[in-house]
């Protein structure tokens, strides 16, 4: 069967079985279908008048708003025409006389109708009417908007995704007023059918990049999304990519400011992660909060964060590589304690970091999954026995201890989740090159990730930029968070059209 | 054509800066200090310069004459099919012997200098892979990358120098011109031809955005590589002094082995190392590249990715067949090679200029 | 994938059969310095090296107290931090090897702060000596040499002071010289370019051993009767044309270094006019310029050398020493020592012909024309040269006192 994708606000009613004026026809293809649905709840009940017409209503349990059917339909239906004495019969008089519902419509297909039902829609047949009566009465119990665990901020709004798009389209919305942020619907997944929507500023973004990300959206045959990185793995750009190309985030503002800076945001029902394209690499390294902070701070903050980042890729080949090829390095009274703590160990360095590194992983996952009281019992046992009695038992020595302790904090540093995963995956073969060729090695590795990256580009921009290649008057943005004052212009790759981001002039800062 | 990636004037001006920078700062020194003494950094600050200038401009008025095509492309058109052939093949195996030396000179480097139990087959045959790697991702992925490298090398060649000034005794550089110009001249000829090893540009000139920008992209890279080298060999000499400078094998090396940071970081010569290793990737990749799209172009194939492996093989046997160690390298680099890039660096493609003037061919 | 698995094979196969430069820490002997002698062994005379190398503490815990601490087990051993071993060898590379055949750890030169050189490889063997320092290329540039005044390997096996391992202190101690100004001590690349420059020859430090008096005294040394060896650095050794050829005591030493501005700090003790006591002035640098000239024909250098002093003891109750007058007397007290102590190294480096003072090399800078004449025998020229020593002297300060106080 041909997968659906369609605008859900469509009026013309798509190539499909319609739907037969018998109300009992009706009934009898509505049992075929929906057979052993234990939570659909059905409701015959007849239009008040002198000649009663029999309706029937359905719904699925739990995702509408019962007291609102009452109002808006039953009390109407069944007491309207006695009040104005007048019969109503047709579907169409009923949606323009007696509905008092905003989102309702008329469907004459079975397609639609059952998409419309099965996605949360209170459904009306009429006897008599070849159309149903469809009404957005959804009522579903949601969770409500807490701050984003994975994202928290010190500075800057405290309200994160939810899983109901709806609320998430709301909070986007909120924040940039324009006619010209568009949000197209798209529906994936055979069975699950879920609401994508692609949201971008039309005046901002690049065209380009919007019709790419559409035509990829409509060339995704799944027969189900559950969450946004099924749609993010078909985004990559080379099969086994470990760099994330698109940013996910909770963060209702940090898609706001890219969609701002003219990126294309992607909203997947059913889970509070959002997709924003294209990014870079560099811009994963920057937190929504570096444009709350004050200007010098932020940009402190991007330098510890790069260096950071080398910590955490780097730390533990380097270690491995000066202890057991470049000696020469370290400093003689460092060579004194370093080899007094190394002598009892068993293992070589590389061996050593290997099992300190792992065993974090395995810690660190241990933590995720546990439930969060247990939590604290993994970190005593990670802490007491691992570190401290390996290190009484001669198995591990204290430097590599602290090596992997900061190599571990370091990674906490880089904001995006996806970037330090890869950080996180690059150590162990950078690791093993060190192991074998010393800081040689290292170089090796790093060149290798280099071109890797360098050859990347997320939706048509370079995932280096704007370092290599080097774009004029934003190499700087990579390290130097400007303050807003000077903020002219919108990132230029990313940008299409319009790239004037403050008027000159805004500010008697910015003449001097 | 067969490469579709387009370069901004400024790639190219630092990939040509990398094609030569990388090993004239380690080697060039010495080789130049034992001819010119105290004097080196006249030979390199002026001759090679004008060297490099004069070779760098003919290749630009050369290749300028034809859009949008390289050497192996418009030769045919200049000089007749057949010498054409001929004379694309010689600068296949130029660009094939130049690059086995450069690879050889990084191996024997490394095994030099850091780590003299590895075979150096080892780095011979990870570097080949690395640029081979690079190639096949194509031009603009290698000048993005030696621009990321570039800003690195630049911020530690500074540090470098900075840190070393206080070891600097610039008496050292006296007397000016002991012996009169000529030692001077004499020595300038091996930083001379390093200098106009920018002549790739001949095969890289067609790939620019705005091919006309060529020329300032190659006056600037042979400038800062004029001024970068000097500064390296001002301050190896005024270091070591051109005693010791001539006689070490890598006065570079030296001088970042003698440098110490507070007493407390000594030796950072294997971090530097990394940077080095980065930038003769560039220098073995451009000079890759060129061979393998000019083969690529002779043979008309549709794709030149086919031949990198075949041809980095080639290379890693070159480099490994054809000099015996580190000393007869240096023999083949002071002598036979500059011969070679004299000539085709400076000579044909002088030729072929005075050709397309003559017979009025190219715009 | 193919290429991933393929980088996988290879980053695989780099382990399995690399390490070829690997070593753990743990298992290399660093040598933190070493002393050069020779030695006659059947006949044939033979470079014995005597080491100091990083033994580390034993164990984990070792250092520091660490963790888990107490009980009996290998982290407790007590043992010294550091071994002197000693190796022969037919030349420095083959000791250096030889010395595996002792050493279970591989030998690694890298962490060499100090080479001492014994007085009679100092004499003799210092061609056969430089080559390998230079050419070896785990030994740092910055590596100290210093000379000692008889065999190196009694300074090497000497008692450390203060410090743990032996050659930190002597590192210390040289760290110390410009304190003092009364020795100087160059590293391997200056000792190499002054051995190399045909203008200039090196002065380097002299070390010392000597049993304290003091320790002879101590409960812990009475019962062997016998204080340990322990050093000290100063005074200058001069070597000329590669042989060390004199031992200069701390008086001409700084005279030296007057002259090439290295006299930093330090005390020089000045008779004052008028009183019978001496004084003791602080030396705050100095600054020397060499100049050669031509005058009638004849090669003459000119040092002018300009010093500053703080006066830092006087030791005559009552003297007006803070009156600008006297000082301006003690100015000129202070300059005719501070020549008379240049005088006294130039006839110490004249009658051995070693131009210490890179007089040479000051004709090669400004007068080439005249060097290429003299270069050839430059010695003898050096050894008959006029020297013209002008010394300009500037007392600064007189610290938290004014005039001394009278004691009735």
């Amino acid at each position: 069967m041909r997968f659906l994708s369609r605008r859900r606000k469509e009026k013309t009613a798509a190539p499909g079985e319609k739907l037969s004026s018998r109300l009992e026809d009706n009934l009898v293809r509505l049992n075929q279908r929906l057979g052993s649905m234990a939570d659909v709840v059905q409701r015959e009940f007849y239009i008040a008048g002198d000649k009663p017409v029999k309706a029937f209503l359905f719904y699925i349990d739990g995702l509408v708003n019962r007291g609102l059917i009452d109002e808006i339909i039953l009390k109407p239906l069944m007491e309207e025409s006695l009040k104005r004495g007048r019969q109503f019969r047709s579907a169409d008089e009923i949606y323009y006389h007696i509905l008092s519902s905003t989102d309702a419509e008329l469907v004459t297909t079975w397609a639609e109708l059952l998409h419309r039902f099965l996605s949360g829609e209170l459904c009306l047949l009429i006897d008599g009417n070849a159309a149903a009566i469809v009404v957005d009465a959804r009522g579903e119990q949601v969770r409500g908007i807490e701050e984003p665990p994975t994202e928290p901020v010190i500075r800057g709004p405290r309200d994160g995704f939810t899983e109901n798009i709806r609320i998430n389209t709301m909070m986007i919305r909120r924040r940039v007023k324009s006619e010209h942020l568009k949000m197209e619907s798209f529906i994936l997944g055979e069975l699950t059918r879920t609401e994508v929507i692609v949201a971008y500023l039309a005046n901002v973004a690049q065209p380009d990049v919007v019709a790419e990300v559409k035509k990829r959206l409509q060339e995704i045959k799944i027969d189900g999304v559950l969450e946004s990185g099924y749609i993010e793995e078909f985004f990559c750009e080379r099969p086994f990519c470990p760099f994330p190309t698109v940013l996910s985030t909770e963060r209702p503002d940090r898609v706001a400011a890219a969609l701002l800076e003219g990126r294309v945001a992607l909203l997947v029902d059913g889970t509070p992660f959002a997709l924003v394209m294209p990014v870079t690499f560099f811009s994963l390294l920057q937190a929504s909060e570096d444009y709350y902070n004050n200007a010098c701070y932020a940009s402190a903050l991007r330098l510890i964060r790069l260096l950071a980042l080398n910590f955490s890729i780097l730390l533990p080949s380097l270690y491995i590589a000066i202890t057991t090829f470049h000696q020469e390095m370290i400093p003689t009274s460092l060579v004194v304690s370093l080899i007094s703590s190394r002598e009892g160990v068993p293992f070589p360095a590389f061996v050593e970091a290997l099992l300190m590194e792992i065993t974090f992983e395995v810690l660190r996952e241990g933590g995720v999954r546990l439930p969060r009281p247990v939590g604290h019992a993994v970190s005593i046992v990670g802490a007491l026995v691992i570190g401290q009695a390996a290190v009484a038992a001669g198995l591990v020595s204290t430097a590599m201890i602290i090596v992997v302790a900061l190599t571990a904090i370091a990674n906490f540093v880089i904001p995006s989740f996806e970037a330090a995963t890869v950080v996180r995956l690059l150590r162990f073969p950078l690791m093993a090159l060190s192991a074998s060729l010393g800081l040689y090695g290292v170089g090796l590795g790093l060149l290798t990730i280099l071109i890797y990256a360098a050859s990347l580009r997320s939706f048509g921009v370079p995932y280096l930029s704007p370092m290599a290649p080097a774009v004029a008057g934003e190499l700087s943005d990579v390290m130097v968070r400007r303050p807003w004052y000077l903020m002219f212009f919108r990132p230029k790759l990313i940008a299409g059209k319009d790239v004037q981001r403050l008027e000159k002039g805004s500010s008697e800062l910015d003449r001097g | 054509m067969l490469e579709k990636g387009r370069l901004y004037w400024w790639q190219l001006q630092w990939l040509l800066f990398n094609t030569v920078f990388p090993t004239a700062v380690m080697f060039v020194s010495a080789i130049t200090a034992q001819v010119a003494r105290q004097d080196a950094w006249i030979a390199i600050l002026l001759f090679a310069t004008v060297f490099g200038l004069v070779a760098g401009l003919v290749c630009y008025y050369l290749g300028i004459r034809f859009p949008r095509l390289n050497l192996v492309q418009y030769v045919d058109l200049l000089v007749g099919k057949a010498a054409g052939k001929v004379i694309s093949c010689a600068y296949i195996i130029f660009f094939l012997w130049i690059n086995a030396a450069i690879i050889r000179e990084f191996s024997s480097f490394l095994a030099t200098a850091f780590m003299p139990e590895t075979p150096e087959l080892v780095f011979t045959a990870t570097i080949m892979l690395l640029s081979a790697y690079m190639v096949r991702n194509g031009l603009e992925v290698m000048a993005s990358v030696n621009q990321l490298l570039v800003s690195v090398m630049l911020f530690v060649f500074a540090s470098i120098t900075l840190l070393s000034v206080n070891d600097m005794d610039f008496g050292r550089l006296l007397p000016v011109l002991e012996k009169g110009w000529l030692p001077v001249l004499k020595a300038s000829l091996t930083p001379g031809y390093w200098r106009t090893e920018v002549a790739v540009m001949l095969m890289l000139l067609p790939y620019l955005k705005e091919p006309r920008e060529g020329k300032r992209a190659v006056v600037r890279a042979v400038l800062i590589l004029g001024f970068l080298v000097t500064v390296d060999v001002i301050s190896n000499l005024a270091i070591f002094g051109p005693e010791l400078t001539a006689n070490s094998t890598f006065p570079t090396l030296n001088q970042i082995r003698y440098i110490s940071l507070a007493r407390f970081l000594d030796r950072i010569e294997a971090v530097v190392m990394i940077l080095w290793v980065a930038g003769i990737l560039i220098k073995v990749g451009v000079f890759y590249y060129v061979a393998v799209l000019a083969l690529a172009q002779l043979f008309q194939l549709e794709d030149y990715k086919p031949v990198v492996l075949p041809v980095g093989f080639l290379l890693a046997l070159l480099s490994d067949v054809l000099f015996t160690g580190s000393q007869d390298l240096k023999e083949f680099i002071i002598k036979p090679l500059a011969v070679m890039a004299y000539t085709f660096h400076l000579a044909i493609p002088l030729f072929l200029l005075l050709v397309a003037a003559v017979r009025r061919v190219g715009q | 994938m193919k290429k991933l698995v393929l980088a996988l094979l290879l980053i695989l196969s780099l382990l399995m059969e690399g390490c070829w430069s690997r070593r753990e820490i743990e298992d290399m002997a660093m040598v933190t310095g070493m002393g050069i002698d020779t030695v006659k062994v059947a006949g044939k005379e033979k470079f014995l090296i005597t080491f100091q190398i990083i033994r580390g503490t034993g164990g984990p815990g070792g250092m520091g107290g660490g963790v888990g601490g107490g009980g009996v087990g290998p982290g407790t051993m007590v043992t010294q931090a550091f071994w002197v071993t000693s190796s022969i060898g037919d030349n420095l590379a083959d000791a250096v090897v030889n010395l595996s055949t002792r050493s279970p750890r591989k030998v690694d030169l890298a962490h060499m702060e100090v080479v001492v050189l014994g007085r009679k490889v100092a004499e003799e063997k210092v061609p056969e000596v430089v080559d390998f320092l230079q050419r070896e290329r785990t030994i740092r540039l910055r590596t100290w040499v210093v000379v000692a005044e008889g065999e190196a390997r009694d300074v090497v096996t000497s008692q450390p002071e203060l410090e743990r391992s032996l050659f930190k202190g002597i590192n210390s101690l040289i760290f110390n010289r410009k304190d003092v100004s009364k020795t100087e001590v160059v590293d391997l690349k200056d000792f190499l370019i002054a051995l190399a420059d045909p203008g200039r020859e090196p002065v380097t430090g002299v070390i010392r051993v000597f049993r304290p008096p003091e320790i002879k005294k101590m409960a812990s040394q009475a019962a062997t009767g016998q204080a340990a060896k322990v050093v000290r650095l100063h005074g200058g050794a001069v070597f000329a044309r590669g042989r060390l050829v004199d031992f200069w005591d701390d008086r001409t030493t700084r005279g030296y270094l007057w002259t090439q501005s290295k006299a930093e700090r330090g005390i020089i003790t000045l008779s004052l006019p008028g009183f019978s006591r001496p004084v003791a002035l602080k030396i705050r640098g100095s600054l020397a310029r060499i100049r050669p000239e031509i005058k009638n024909g004849e090669l003459k250098i000119k040092i002018r050398v300009r010093v500053q002093g703080d006066i830092n003891d006087n030791q005559n109750p009552g003297a007006k020493i803070a009156d600008i007058r006297v000082i301006k007397g003690l100015e000129k007290e202070y300059a005719r020592a501070v020549k008379d102590e240049i005088a006294a190294a130039l006839r110490r480096a004249q009658e051995k012909k070693s131009d210490v003072f890179g007089f040479g090399e000051a004709v090669h800078r400004h007068l080439p024309a005249v060097w290429r004449q003299v270069e050839k025998d430059w010695p003898e020229v050096f050894a008959e040269l006029p020297v013209e020593i002008e010394v300009k002297a500037a007392i600064k300060h007189a610290g938290l006192a004014d005039n001394t106080i009278k004691i009735k």
